[in-house]
C-alpha cells in the first residue's frame, strides 16, 4: 500500500511541465472552489440572521443557494480532475497491464487525483480565514456583512472541505480503470452514438406537470400541498430534462451548421458536435441547473416585489419619493399644518385624511369612509378612477372582492360608540357607484393611513350632516396627514425636524418600514451574486474542459493544417464548437428556468408581476458570457506546425 | 490446432481459445506453449488476434473458452487481483510505444515494479540503476520520458520489464515504432538480456526480422495459429 500511495503522490507532482500546471491547476481550483463555497455558506448565514427571515424556510434557502453555486463548483473540480484525461486513463491502464489490481491501481488514482486537491482544499481554508475581514468588507450588490461574523457554520465547513477533494476522486476514477480496452479506446475516434430519444422525454413532462399544478386555480384560492408538490417535482423533473435534452438540441444545431453553406469552420464544427454531441453536456450541466435555478428564483422574487408595501418601500429607497403618516393632535389643526409642510421645498403633497366609521358588530359590518375631495382622493390613489365630485361611491380594486356592505342606509360616526357623539345616516352608495383601483389590492396591503384605498367608501366632504361628525373627529382624535415626500430633496429625518418645529406633539410615522423589504433586496441580492458566482465556474470550467480537449487533438489540428486547412478555420471551427452547445444551453435554462418561476407567480396570483426586465437581462448577460468564453477556448487549438505535432497527426 | 505440447514446465500455455468482442470473434481455438527460456515470436497479419491472445496469456483478457496455465497454474479460477499479482510477479511487458508513465523519470519507470512488488524504495533505486547501466542508459535515469528518444524510452521499457527478473516476457511489437538500427538494437538488448536471465519471451510481431531471432515462430490467421515452423 506504501508503494501505491507513494507512486499516486509522485504521479499528483508531476514533473513536466504540463503536469505541473495540472496539479497547479487542481489545487488552485479547490483553493478557489473551498473559498467560494466558504464565502457563500457565510453569506448566507449573514443573510438568514437578519430578523425578517422565516426560521421554517431556512434550511430550503440554505440548500437552495449552496447548491446552486455548488453544483458548478462540482463540475468546475471535476473537470479539472479530468484534465488530460486519456493519457491518464492510458497511464493507469498501464499499471494495470504491468500487474496492479483494479483496487491498487484505484488506490493509485486516488491518492493522485486527492492529493494536490486536499492541498488545494485546506489552502482554500486558510485563504477564507486570511481574506475574511476583506471580504467582510465589501459592498456586494447592496450587502454589507460587516455587522455579521461573516463565517460559515463549522459543520459546513468540515463538510466542503472534506467533500471537495472526493469530488475530484470520484471524477478522476469514475470511468473505470480497463487495462486494454482503455488503451484501445485511446486511440479510437468511433463517433458515439446518437442521443436517445428518451431524452426529448423529461423536459416536456416536467413542463406538463408544472402547467398541470396550475389549472383551474381560481384567482385568491389558496394554494394546496398537492400544486405546491407538482409545482416542485414538476420543476425538478424539467432540471433534469434541461440536461438531458441539451445533445439532442446541439445534434439538431449541428445538422443545420453541415447543412448550411456557412463555410468550412461552421461544416467542421457541425461535424464534430455530430460526432459527439454530448461531449460537453456534462461540463456545461452544473452551469444550467444553476441558471435554471437562479431564473426561477428571479421570477419567485416578482411575486414578492408584487406588494404594495415593497414597492412604496422600493419608491423610497430607489425612486426619490416616500409617502408618510403624521398624526397631529386635532387641537394644532390639520388643515393648518398641511397647508404649512406643503409650501415646504421637497414635500409634493400634503393633505390630512378625514374618516368616518360605522359601529361593528350586531350585524353591522365595520366599514370605513375616506372624506374629501375628488382632488384629494386623486393624490392618495393616482389611478382612482370613476370619481365624481357630489357623489358617494364605494372604494373597490380592480379584480378585489368587496367586502360586507351595509344595507341601504350607514350609520357613520366618529369610531366612538359614545351616544353624545354626533353621527349621521346616510344613503349607501348605489351598486354602480363605484371607484375603481389597480394599484392595490383588498387585503389591506398597503399599511399607510395615508392611503385612501384602505377606506371602503368615499363621501364628499360637502355632502350635508358630514362636517359636524368631522368636527368631532378633529375635537377627540389624531388625524392623519398624508406626506408625499421627495426625498432627494428632503430627507426623513429633515422632514422630523421639520415637523416638530412647526407642532410638537405631532408624530412622523414611515408605513412601510418592514423588514419584508430588506429580505427581498437581500434575496435579490442573493440572486444576482449567485448568478455572478454560477456564470464564473461554470464558465471556467467549461474553458478549461474546452481548452484540454483542444490541446489533446493538436495532431488532429496539424493533419488539417498539414492538408492546407487555414488556422482562422481551425479556430473558426472551435468557436463554433463551443458557442453552440453552450448557447443552447444557456437559452433553455433561462427559459426553462422562467416558465416554472411563471408556474410559481400563476400560483400565487401574481402573473402580473413577471420580471421580464430582469430575465432579459439575466439571458443578455449570459449569452454575452457564454460566447466569450467560447472565443476563450480558441487558445491553442491551432498550433504551428512543428515537427513533433506532425508526428502525433 | 496444436502449436507445441503442453507441460506443467511451460511458461505459459494456452489451449483450444475462444474469445469474441461481441459478434466479433479474434479467437477461434487458438493454441500455444511457451517452454521455460524459450524465445517464441507470434506473427500474423494485422486483426489475426495475437495482441488478443497475449493479452489473454497475461490473464487481462478471459477468454470465453479455453485454458491458459502460468508457470503451470491454471489461471482460469483466479480472482481479478489473483490474477494481477500473478501478472506483476512473474511476467514483464513490453509494448510498441514503450508506453513508460510520462510524470515519472526514467530511472522511476524503470523501478515502478519493484516498488509495486514492496521492494524498499533504496533497494528499487539501486536495482534500477543497475538495469539501466545493463541497457545502456546510465546516465539517463534522471531524465523525463519526454526527453529521451524513441529508442532510449523503448530501452527504458526493456529495462522496465525484466528489473524485477520475471521468469515471463510478453512483448507486442516491441520494435514496431523504431527506425531500422534502434529496433536491432533494442531487440539485441531483450533477448540477450531476457536470455542471460532465463527467461521466456513471447514476441508479438509481423515483423519477419524480428521474428528471425527467435527460436521458434507460430503465425496466427484468423484466430487460430497455424502449423509453426522452427527458425
Amino acid at each position: 500500500m506504501r508503494g501505491e500511495v507513494r507512486l499516486g503522490m509522485r504521479l499528483a507532482r508531476g514533473s513536466a511541465p504540463g503536469e505541473r500546471f495540472r496539479a497547479a491547476a487542481t489545487v488552485l481550483a479547490h483553493l478557489g472552489g473551498v473559498w467560494l463555497m466558504l464565502v457563500v455558506l457565510a453569506a448566507v448565514r449573514s443573510e438568514i440572521a437578519l430578523p425578517s427571515y422565516d426560521g421554517d424556510a431556512l434550511p430550503l434557502l440554505v440548500l437552495t443557494v449552496v447548491a446552486t453555486v455548488g453544483l458548478p463548483v462540482a463540475v468546475l473540480l471535476a473537470t479539472v480532475a479530468r484534465l488530460s484525461a486519456a493519457l491518464r486513463d492510458r497511464r493507469l491502464a498501464n499499471l494495470r497491464v504491468l500487474g496492479l489490481s483494479p483496487a491498487r491501481t484505484r488506490l493509485v488514482g486516488a491518492v493522485e487525483a486527492g492529493a494536490a486537491a486536499v492541498v488545494g482544499s485546506l489552502l482554500g481554508l486558510v485563504a477564507f480565514w486570511v481574506l475574511r475581514p476583506l471580504v467582510r468588507g465589501l459592498d456586494v450588490v447592496g450587502r454589507d456583512w460587516s455587522s455579521s461574523s461573516f463565517s460559515p457554520w463549522p459543520w459546513s465547513v468540515a463538510l466542503v472541505v472534506l467533500a471537495m477533494p472526493l469530488v475530484a476522486v470520484a471524477a478522476a476514477l469514475a470511468p473505470g480503470i480497463r487495462p486494454v480496452s482503455s488503451l484501445r479506446d485511446a486511440a479510437s475516434t468511433t463517433p458515439a452514438p446518437p442521443p436517445g430519444l428518451w431524452r426529448l422525454l423529461p423536459l416536456p413532462a416536467g413542463l406538463v406537470v408544472v402547467g398541470a399544478s396550475t389549472f383551474g386555480l381560481e384567482r385568491d384560492q389558496e394554494v394546496g400541498d398537492l400544486r405546491l408538490g407538482a409545482l416542485v417535482g414538476g420543476g425538478v423533473v424539467t432540471a433534469i430534462g434541461l440536461v438531458a435534452i441539451i445533445p439532442v438540441f446541439t445534434r439538431l444545431v449541428a445538422e443545420l451548421m453541415v447543412r448550411v453553406k456557412g463555410g468550412p469552420g461552421l461544416r467542421i464544427a457541425g461535424r464534430r458536435l455530430q460526432t459527439q454531441p454530448a461531449g460537453v453536456s456534462r461540463i456545461v450541466a452544473g452551469l444550467l441547473i444553476g441558471l435554471f435555478v437562479v431564473a426561477g428564483g428571479r421570477m419567485v422574487l416578482g411575486a414578492w416585489e408584487d406588494t404594495p408595501q415593497y414597492r412604496a418601500a422600493d419608491d423610497a429607497a430607489n425612486g426619490g419619493q416616500v409617502t408618510l403618516d403624521v398624526y397631529v393632535d386635532p387641537s394644532a389643526g390639520p388643515e393648518l399644518l398641511a397647508a404649512r409642510l406643503a409650501s415646504v421645498d421637497g414635500v409634493r403633497a400634503a393633505y390630512p385624511q378625514w374618516q368616518l366609521m360605522t359601529l361593528c358588530g350586531e350585524g353591522t359590518p365595520c366599514v370605513s369612509a375616506f372624506v374629501g375631495t375628488c382632488s384629494d382622493l386623486l393624490a392618495s390613489v393616482p389611478d382612482a378612477t370613476g370619481c365624481r365630485d357630489g357623489r358617494s361611491a364605494w372604494l373597490d380594486h380592480v379584480g378585489g372582492e368587496p367586502g360586507a356592505r351595509p344595507g341601504s342606509t350607514i350609520h357613520w360616526t366618529t369610531g366612538s360608540d359614545d351616544p353624545s357623539q354626533p353621527a349621521v345616516d346616510l344613503p349607501a352608495p348605489g351598486s354602480d357607484e363605484v371607484i375603481t383601483s389597480t394599484g392595490l389590492d383588498d387585503y389591506g396591503d398597503s399599511y399607510a393611513l395615508s392611503n385612501a384605498m384602505q377606506a371602503q367608501v368615499f363621501i364628499p366632504d360637502d355632502t350635508p350632516g358630514v362636517q359636524p361628525v368631522l368636527a368631532a373627529v378633529a375635537a377627540h382624535t389624531s388625524v392623519p396627514l398624508a406626506l408625499e415626500v421627495d426625498t432627494a430633496t428632503l430627507s426623513e429625518a429633515e422632514l422630523v425636524t421639520l415637523v416638530a418645529g412647526i407642532d410638537p406633539t405631532a408624530q412622523v410615522q414611515n408605513p412601510y418600514e418592514d423588514d419584508s423589504y430588506d429580505f427581498v433586496a437581500g434575496m435579490r441580492a442573493l440572486m444576482w451574486g449567485v448568478t455572478a458566482l454560477v456564470l464564473a465556474t461554470g464558465l471556467v470550467g467549461f474553458a478549461i474542459a474546452a481548452i484540454d480537449r483542444t490541446v489533446s487533438r493538436r495532431g488532429e489540428m496539424v493533419s488539417l493544417q498539414l492538408v492546407g486547412t487555414g488556422r482562422t478555420v481551425i479556430r473558426t471551427a472551435q468557436w463554433w464548437e463551443a458557442a453552440v452547445p453552450l448557447t443552447v444551453g444557456v437559452l433553455l435554462a433561462v427559459a426553462t428556468g422562467s416558465a416554472v418561476g411563471l408556474g410559481w407567480l400563476s400560483l400565487v396570483g401574481s402573473m402580473d408581476a413577471v420580471p421580464w426586465g430582469s430575465i432579459a437581462a439575466l439571458t443578455g448577460v449570459s449569452l454575452v458570457a457564454a460566447v466569450a468564453v467560447a472565443a476563450v477556448t480558441v487558445i491553442a487549438c491551432a498550433p504551428r506546425i512543428r515537427p513533433e505535432l506532425i508526428r502525433r497527426a | 490446432m496444436t502449436v507445441g505440447a503442453t507441460s506443467l514446465d511451460d511458461a505459459v500455455s494456452a489451449v483450444d481459445l475462444h474469445l469474441s468482442f461481441g459478434a466479433t470473434p479474434a479467437l477461434r481455438g487458438a493454441d500455444l506453449t511457451l517452454a521455460a527460456g524459450e524465445v517464441l515470436a507470434l506473427m500474423g497479419p494485422s486483426g489475426s488476434g495475437k495482441s488478443t491472445l497475449l493479452y489473454c496469456l497475461a490473464g487481462i483478457l478471459r477468454p470465453d473458452r479455453g485454458e491458459v496455465r502460468v508457470l503451470g497454474r491454471p489461471t482460469a479460477d483466479l480472482t481479478e487481483r489473483s490474477r494481477s499479482e500473478l501478472r506483476l510477479r512473474t511476467m514483464g511487458f513490453v509494448l510498441q510505444g514503450g508506453e513508460l508513465v510520462p510524470e515519472l523519470t526514467i530511472s522511476e519507470n524503470v523501478a515502478l515494479p519493484l516498488q509495486l512488488l514492496g521492494t524498499s524504495h533504496r533497494e528499487s533505486v539501486e536495482r534500477a540503476a543497475a538495469m539501466l547501466e545493463t541497457v545502456g542508459l546510465g546516465g539517463a535515469g534522471a531524465r523525463r520520458t519526454g526527453a529521451v528518444s524513441g529508442g532510449e524510452a523503448q530501452r527504458a521499457a526493456v529495462a522496465r520489464a525484466l528489473v524485477h527478473e520475471p521468469e515471463i516476457v510478453l512483448a507486442d511489437e516491441p520494435t514496431g515504432a523504431l527506425d531500422t538500427v534502434n529496433g536491432e538494437q533494442v531487440l539485441d538488448l531483450l533477448l540477450t538480456t531476457a536470455r542471460a536471465r532465463g527467461a521466456s519471451v513471447l514476441l508479438v510481431t509481423h515483423d519477419h526480422r524480428v521474428a528471425a531471432h527467435a527460436d521458434r515462430v507460430a503465425v496466427m490467421r484468423d484466430g487460430a495459429l497455424v502449423p509453426e515452423r522452427t527458425t
